[in-house]
């Protein structure tokens, strides 16, 4: 048998959810003219039609995720490429970070202020880690 | 001011880059579109749900015992396509997820790091403070116009190169919620009416308070249906509102004229927040 198409598929799941739609209303509007094998086996048949919808429903939608496939590769791939600018200009970040307390160090260093040395290797060391 | 010509130059091209407003219309658009499509995934864990929920309807009137797992078992072509169908989702939930990152004022904006610079330089007590005052406005200002121009120019790539597939994407998941997602519900909806239907033949008094009772139940769940089809098509549209959105702001995306890229962009991400309060009386 040749493969579905995602559209064929939809259109047999609306044609068989059609049939069990019209199954149930025969059904009750034959009433008590029915026998209750009749009812028995119509509510049967209902019951496979709108099955067999719901799997030509779930065929379609795996047709749809399988078209869909490369587009999701584009779009995964393209993320990545985001994420990787993110973390660039997090590194950028970073990297201004210890260079203004280096910065400050060498002042320190320069000035021969303990305290500032002190504060600015603790900056520096606290810059470096993060 | 600047007597060297190179100094002029260089100080013309970072008061070009800084004067190009930082990318807000991609940052409000992708906040509100990233927020809208994290509450999809329970719409559709809903397809099995549904067919679960029909299957329970189809037993017979008077049955009390355990069904779950033969339920479960005659859903399983539509319960097996559930992780795919939340992965892609998330595949688009990830892209908007990282342009609104990259869209973003902090990661360009380093505020904290030259204040931190100019308070060290303080401290040290070798500067004046108007000379901290001045080295710091300068250090903010280079680092802001390099990165600005950076994140512009990525977010443009970006945006161009997933426009195709954003479209692509959003027409597909939109053809499963409006055709197949409808569909099932539908079907559910038709094994309901034919129990309800059931349940009144197979009163053999005709009691009327029986039947006033199975007419309730059967609207209140014809209520939940119909706003789930609803919430159904406020998820189609807040697709096609992603689709285009994006669309206008990849077109822009080559000349950033931040207040008619904004004006341009307002009513897609006004239409996401209105359709994401409609969509949530259901899911």
């Amino acid at each position: 048998m040749p493969e579905l198409t995602e559209d064929q598929a939809r259109a047999l799941a609306d044609e068989f959810l059609k049939a069990s739609e019209a199954v149930s209303d025969y059904r009750f509007q034959s009433g008590e003219s029915l026998s209750n094998d009749d009812v028995l086996a119509l509510k049967s048949l209902q019951y496979k039609l709108a099955n067999q919808s719901d799997d030509f429903t779930g065929v379609a939608i795996k047709l749809t995720l399988q078209d869909l496939q490369q587009t999701v590769a584009q779009i995964v791939k393209i993320t990545g490429q985001a994420r990787e600018a993110i973390a660039t200009l997090n590194d950028v970040r970073r990297a201004v970070s210890i260079a203004a307390n280096l910065v400050a160090l060498g002042e320190a260093i320069a000035a021969g202020n303990p305290a500032g040395i002190l504060a600015a290797v603790q900056n520096t060391k606290s810059s470096l880690s993060g | 001011m600047f007597r060297s010509p190179k100094i002029c130059w260089l100080a013309a091209c970072l008061l070009a880059l800084a004067g190009c407003a930082p990318p807000e219309a991609v940052r409000e658009f992708t906040a509100v579109a990233k927020d809208a499509a994290i509450e999809f995934p329970p719409l559709v864990k809903d397809l099995a749900e549904s067919c679960i929920r029909r299957q329970l309807a189809s037993r017979p009137v008077g049955e009390i015992a355990d069904v779950d797992e033969q339920a479960g078992a005659a859903c399983k072509s539509l319960s097996d396509l559930e992780p795919q169908l939340l992965a892609t989702l998330r595949v688009l939930t990830n892209y908007l997820n990282a342009l609104n990152e990259l869209a973003s004022d902090e990661i360009v904006t380093y505020d904290k790091q030259i204040d931190s610079l100019a308070s060290n330089m303080q401290s040290v007590g070798a500067f004046q403070v108007s000379q901290v005052k001045a080295a710091g406005g300068l250090a903010k200002f280079l680092a802001d116009a390099a990165t600005s121009g950076y994140q512009r120019k990525k977010l443009a790539e970006a945006l161009k190169a997933a426009d195709v597939h954003i479209g692509v994407l959003c027409d597909g998941l939109g053809k499963i919620i409006r055709e197949d997602y409808t569909r099932v519900l539908e079907n559910e909806e038709n094994a309901l009416r034919s129990r309800y239907r059931d349940a009144i033949q197979a009163d053999p008094a005709k009691n009327s308070a029986v039947a006033l009772v199975l007419q309730e139940y059967w609207r209140r769940d014809l209520q939940i249906l119909n706003q789930k089809r609803a919430a159904a098509r406020d998820f189609e549209e807040i697709l096609v509102k992603i689709r285009d959105g994006h669309k206008v702001l990849a077109a822009q995306a080559s000349h950033w004229n931040t207040s008619e890229v904004i004006r341009t962009i307002a009513p897609y991400t006004g239409s996401i927040q209105s359709l994401i309060g409609d969509y949530r009386k259901a899911f």
